[in-house]
């Protein structure tokens, strides 16, 4: 079986090709030691099985985030054949710089221009003979969407190979390659000279590698006499790749412009103002849709699930951890599933549309003024629907700093459990202010709380954003559906443990009634609160299982009609203290997962603390109760 | 690997006796050179340095530019005078004019055509531009590697016809290449792009 690795810019349609050539057949698994998302599929091409793997998208080999550096680390260390570059016709020697970059590396590789039509529609021609012989690789147009010229691609695969290109760079750095290439040992699968420009220009993956001191004295002996290795050798392969551009395309027309794009782009104020439209149509539609949804699911399996459980929980202990744990999945998967999926959705949608780019450009300006680069919006909308894939999907913020800026403010930003403690609790007893309240409020603490921790980590620097904005484009729903059903598969495999996990330990303290016995100890805290001690409990316990927070206050309280037992401030007081925190034990997986388990446990103090405080604060203002 | 560009004193004062020599018709001795530019330890290093490259010839206290010495002299003059006037007309006095100079050197740049540009003042930064302008890239001085590889990736590289979409106070965002591709840029690193303006 020949495996075969996906690399490309992003948006240039990886997952398109994997899905074209291996259909449905698309499996989802974290890179070793990270949380980052590798597809893998086979296909039989010509009587050959191939195992496709589709690589994060990359702009060039110098990671600037967790999944760039995943990308590079596949293509210097994994085990494949080759590499199927692909590169955007409609912005040419972007694609052709990373291609090149590869074939330096002596990848192995096959050059697929996607957006052909596209490109030649606003004038662009190619001369893809001309490329293929001066690349010394085969080149080949290809249109995943439509499948179209796929056969052509299928039958050429095999031609895969080492292109001939080689770039010269200046004599002094040509005298620092020879130094460190004395590093790379003979019968390297990748290119010896090609490794050894990487140490040149200083690329930690390489060096980690390889650890050659050589080349360390060679970088600092051409930076003492004044050169600056990584600069010359960036700028002389992107003068390679634009000249090889300009040699082998042109263009005939003056390029088609999208004046309205243009009009949205340069104006912040319709920028900002679209942003929120895109994020409350995001929010409404997810919450309308996925409430009916959860409430047709609800009213066919409800039932039966019910009778299930009660005949589990009166079955000793193990029934009755059997029975949490169906009614903790059943809560999870009915309560929160359908929000996330079409959150998926419409992301996904945002993605391929190109308007999650333009969102990142419009709210730079307002994120970059409390340290927090732009692109954090996209955990931001995730954690709307759960906070798991949400702290996950920090891994495309650029540094540790910046995600764990974007982490905090998820401790603010109500997930769809919280969401139902937020409608359930206040918004039934309160009416439509307390939610809307409880939402403005979060948003206000997490701003503060990111400036704040943005100042002290030092993280200002890292929210300069420099970022390709791809083109409007009609998203194929064929293409939408998949990728977020992918996604949805992922959240199912990290969820799926911790909530049964959440719910053994549950039950155990219930069942012993060591829940109940733990009052005392919750005296104090309730007392700050001002909440009844057996309302502790499902603050507590809730941590274990978000979604049974309702169920636990209805059971210690004895009754549903919470405003009968609490007062109007105690109910708003327990919403916040439910939902001003990192909301649940499967949150905190994540946040280990993501940030390792010292910075994580931190963190998790530090903002369960300050949602405590914000809370008690509000609980002892001298307010009417 | 520390990633900001570094700028030793001898690197700097083996340029400036090429340069002094230069000036001088390619000839003079070490004590007139000293005089001049200063240091007497970091010029007497560089002399010996620059005589084992072979740079220049030495001959007791007389030193001259050999042929390769000659043109890497003219090479480095022509950066220090766009280094200086980019100081004065565009960059205000941000870098010294040393650290524009070796910054300058080891770009690929068009020289001819930005000294022609900075004689027909058209020289400016990108986060000076209104949008609608076009202008070509003609250095980058952003320095680090990891943001200047993701500014080639965008397709923002020295070379390359730019025109300006729109431009706010924290962004610029410009259209790059043959396809009308548009890349955001942060308007701290857009106050790094030197460009020529069309």
């Amino acid at each position: 079986m020949k495996r075969v690795i996906l690399v490309g810019q992003p948006n240039v349609g990886k997952s398109s090709l994997l899905n074209a050539l291996t259909g449905a057949n698309v499996r989802v698994a974290n890179y070793p030691g990270t949380t980052v998302d590798i597809y893998r599929a086979k296909a039989v091409l010509n009587g050959e099985e191939y195992e496709f793997i589709d690589t994060p998208g990359v702009y060039n080999l110098y990671p600037s985030s967790l999944e760039e550096e995943i990308t590079e680390r596949i293509i210097l260390g994994e085990s494949y054949d080759f590499a199927v570059v692909l590169v955007d016709a409609t912005a040419f020697e972007r694609g052709l710089l990373l291609a090149i970059t590869l074939i330096e590396l002596g990848v192995p590789l096959i050059v697929a221009v996607n957006f052909w039509e596209e490109a030649e529609h606003k004038g662009i021609r190619i001369d893809y003979a001309g490329l293929e012989k001066e690349l010394g690789v085969p080149v080949v147009r290809i249109n995943p969407v439509k499948r179209g010229r796929l056969e052509e691609f299928i039958k050429r695969i095999g031609e895969a190979r080492k292109g001939r290109l080689e770039i010269r760079y200046d004599d002094h750095i040509e005298a620092a390659i020879l130094r460190a290439i004395n590093c790379i040992p003979e019968g390297t699968r990748l290119s010896r000279r090609g490794l050894a420009v990487r140490l040149i220009e200083g690329d930690p993956l390489v060096y980690e590698k390889y650890h050659c001191r050589e080349a360390e004295e060679a970088i600092a002996e051409l930076k003492a006499s004044g050169h600056n290795p990584q600069l010359d050798i960036e700028t002389t392969r992107a003068g390679y790749a634009l000249q090889i551009a300009s040699k082998y395309s042109r263009i005939l027309v003056a390029p088609r412009r999208n004046r309205l794009d243009e009009l949205l782009l340069s104006n912040p104020y319709i920028g900002m103002a679209a942003s929120a439209s895109i994020v409350l149509g995001l929010i409404a539609v997810t919450v309308i849709t996925g409430g009916k949804i959860i409430d047709y699911l609800d009213l066919i399996l409800s039932p039966s699930v019910e009778r299930v459980i009660g005949f589990l929980a009166s079955s000793g202990f193990a029934g009755y951890a059997l029975a949490k744990s169906i009614e903790a999945l059943y809560a999870q998967y009915i309560a929160a599933l359908p929000y996330v999926f079409i959150f998926y959705l419409l992301l996904v949608l945002l993605e391929d549309s190109g308007l999650l780019g333009r969102m990142v450009a419009w709210l730079h300006g307002f994120t970059k003024k409390i340290g927090l680069y732009s692109k954090a919006i996209i955990p931001v909308l995730l954690g709307l629907g759960c906070s798991v894939p949400a702290t996950t999907s920090t891994r495309i913020l650029p540094g540790k700093k910046q995600r764990i800026l974007a982490i905090a403010a998820l401790a603010f930003v109500p997930c769809s459990s919280r969401a139902s403690i937020i409608f359930g609790v206040a918004g039934r007893e309160l009416g439509a202010w307390a939610p809307m309240l409880i939402y403005l409020l979060g948003f206000i603490i997490a701003l503060i709380v990111v400036k704040v921790l943005a100042s002290i980590l030092g993280a200002q620097e890292e929210a300069i954003i420099i970022e390709d904005l791809p083109p409007l484009r009609r998203p194929l729903l064929r293409n939408v559906a998949s990728k977020a059903w992918l996604r949805l598969e992922d959240f199912i495999k990290i969820v799926t443990p911790l909530v049964v996990a959440g719910a053994i330990i549950y039950a155990a303290l219930d069942y012993t009634g060591l829940a109940t016995k733990s009052l005392k100890i919750l005296a104090p805290p309730a007392r700050v609160l001002h909440l009844p001690p057996a309302a502790m409990i499902p603050l507590v316990y809730g941590f274990l299982q978000k979604d049974l927070v309702i169920a636990m206050l209805a059971a210690v309280l004895g009754t549903t009609s919470f405003s009968t037992v609490l007062t109007h401030k105690q109910i708003l007081i327990f919403t916040m203290a439910s939902t001003y925190q990192v909301p649940c034990i499967i949150a905190l997986g994540a946040m280990i997962r993501e940030l390792g388990l010292k910075d994580a446990i931190k963190l998790f103090i530090i903002l369960d603390l300050i949602g405590f405080g914000i809370t008690a604060l509000y609980a002892n203002l001298p307010l009417p109760p | 690997m520390p990633e900001d560009e570094h700028f030793s004193a001898e690197a700097m004062a083996k340029e400036d006796v090429l340069r002094y020599l230069l000036e001088n018709k390619g000839r003079s001795t070490i004590k007139e050179a000293i005089k001049d530019i200063g240091e007497k330890d970091l010029v007497e290093k560089a002399v010996a340095e620059l005589e084992s490259e072979g740079l220049v010839r030495r001959k007791n206290d007389v030193i001259e530019l050999t042929n390769k010495g000659t043109e890497r002299a003219q090479r480095i003059y022509e950066h220090h005078r766009l280094a200086e006037t980019l100081l004065e007309k565009v960059l205000g006095k941000k870098i010294s004019v040393h650290e524009a100079a070796h910054a300058l050197e080891h770009l690929d740049i068009d020289i001819k055509g930005l000294i022609k540009g900075l004689e027909a003042k058209k020289v400016s930064l990108l986060s000076e531009l209104g949008p609608g302008s076009y202008a070509r890239v003609i250095a980058i001085l952003v320095p680090r590697p990891s943001m200047l590889a993701r500014l080639y990736g965008v397709g923002v590289l020295p070379g390359r016809r730019i025109r300006v979409v729109s431009k706010t106070k924290d962004l610029v965002i410009v259209e790059a290449g043959l396809g009308a591709h548009l890349a955001a840029i942060d308007s701290d690193i857009a106050r790094k792009i030197i460009v020529i303006v069309e």
